[in-house]
């Protein structure tokens, strides 16, 4: 085949096609990384828990790597599914209630440390909720305390997709990585994919 | 001016009609058609050749969305000019994005006479449907727009670098998704 020949039946495709490459917004637009908010997030992550699993050693940390994130849904037959998410790649997901009534997506990645408790972040709205509404249980999950659990609530005024962004730090490594899941409503129901994935080592000196 | 507004100033036969889609559209068609031609005058030229082409088409044709149609007699238009003008150099944006998807299209033996370019169409839909929304977008701003790196990492909020390993997968996706349906061989 001639580029020519591509070229000629590229612009034969169908209408749709191109005004969606005309019409895109890029969803990743809406959010880009700050470093202070990141370390400001991560700080408030850290009391909001009231713990700091990851500043000290502790020998008996979970295995596996601690940036697989879990995106958790509701099959058809009430069988709740847990599955390592890609990056690209679509995962459905559903909505859950929490024991003190809040709904939301739930995601999960392996803490680096052992921890007492099992451990929630909330979000809403791609930043970190301030509701001060502490979540113990959801409904229909099993959870575990080598996870830590994070529970997206959507803004009920902003229509999807959603975006998260999210950070998981690795001791073992000294780095860190910054994720962008991207939830979409379908025909089908709700979809996530991370849409952005960046490991970064972590360092001491302040952000230039 | 609103789309439906501007086709009814077509429909009424109005001059106002080509001002208003210049205002509205004549950079992104002057940018589409720059990125073939890589030439101002020539670029200038088939973007009033396709207001022109709008005027005739407009009405019956009452098109949705506006900057679809439009953008089709721009690329269309500059793809003919471009293959016209036999002397230019080959340094266009369009050239580039060409040659860079040469490389998985190539093959000795070739079997493209046999296929019509419709059915090729389609099965290059059929492909851009395996996509995700973003590297579809992707895609069609290299390979049907003839965006550089840089505009598209600029318009899908990624890297330059981002956008190139994105594009180099795609492409080698799809020289695979040819292969499996004989269009290469």
């Amino acid at each position: 085949m001639t580029t020519k020949t591509f070229s000629q039946a590229l612009g034969e495709i169908g209408d749709k096609y191109i005004t969606e490459a005309n019409e895109y917004v890029a969803v990743s637009k809406k959010f880009r990384w700050n470093w202070k908010a990141v370390a400001a997030c991560v700080a408030v992550a850290i009391l909001f828990f009231g713990a700091i699993p990851f500043l000290h050693n502790n020998t008996n940390a979970p295995i596996g790597s601690p940036f697989v994130l879990t995106a958790y849904a509701v099959d058809v037959d009430n069988t709740i599914s847990a599955v390592e998410m890609k990056e690209g790649e679509n995962i459905p997901v559903s909505f859950f209630e929490a024991n003190n009534g809040l709904k939301g997506f739930v995601f999960s990645h392996r803490a680096t440390n052992s921890q007492n408790h099992v451990s929630f972040s909330i979000m809403t709205d791609g930043s970190q909720a301030t509701i001060g509404q502490q979540i113990e249980a959801i409904n229909g999950l099993e959870l575990s305390k080598d996870n830590i659990y994070v529970f997206y609530i959507p803004a009920q005024d902003q229509p999807s997709p959603y975006s998260v962004p999210l950070t998981i730090e690795d001791e073992a490594s000294n780095s860190i990585a910054l994720l962008n899941v991207v939830v979409e409503k379908t025909e089908d129901g709700y979809i996530a994919r991370i849409d952005n994935i960046a490991i970064y080592e972590k360092t001491n000196e302040p952000e230039k | 001016m609103e789309d439906e507004k501007i086709i009814e100033l077509f429909f009424a036969r109005s001059e106002q009609a080509i001002k208003e889609l210049d205002t509205k559209y004549g950079k992104t068609c002057h940018k589409l058609s720059y990125n073939i031609l890589h030439n101002d005058l020539d670029a200038e030229e088939c973007v009033n050749d396709a207001y022109l082409g709008t005027w005739n088409a407009i009405p019956p044709q009452r098109p949705n969305p506006l900057l679809t149609f439009l953008c089709k007699i721009v690329r269309n238009l500059s793809i003919t000019r471009h293959h016209a003008n036999t002397a230019m150099k080959r340094n266009s944006t369009y050239d580039v994005a060409l040659e860079e998807i040469e490389g998985c299209l190539s093959s000795t033996v070739t079997i493209e006479k046999e296929l019509e370019i419709k059915e090729l169409a389609l099965i290059i839909e059929n492909f851009l449907d395996t996509l995700s929304v973003e590297n579809r977008v992707i895609f069609m701003r290299r390979y049907w727009f003839s965006d550089t790196y840089s505009d598209i990492a600029q318009r899908v909020g990624l890297t330059e670098k981002n956008v190139s390993v994105r594009l180099t997968r795609t492409r080698k996706q799809m020289r695979e998704y040819l292969l499996e349906r004989g269009v290469l061989v």
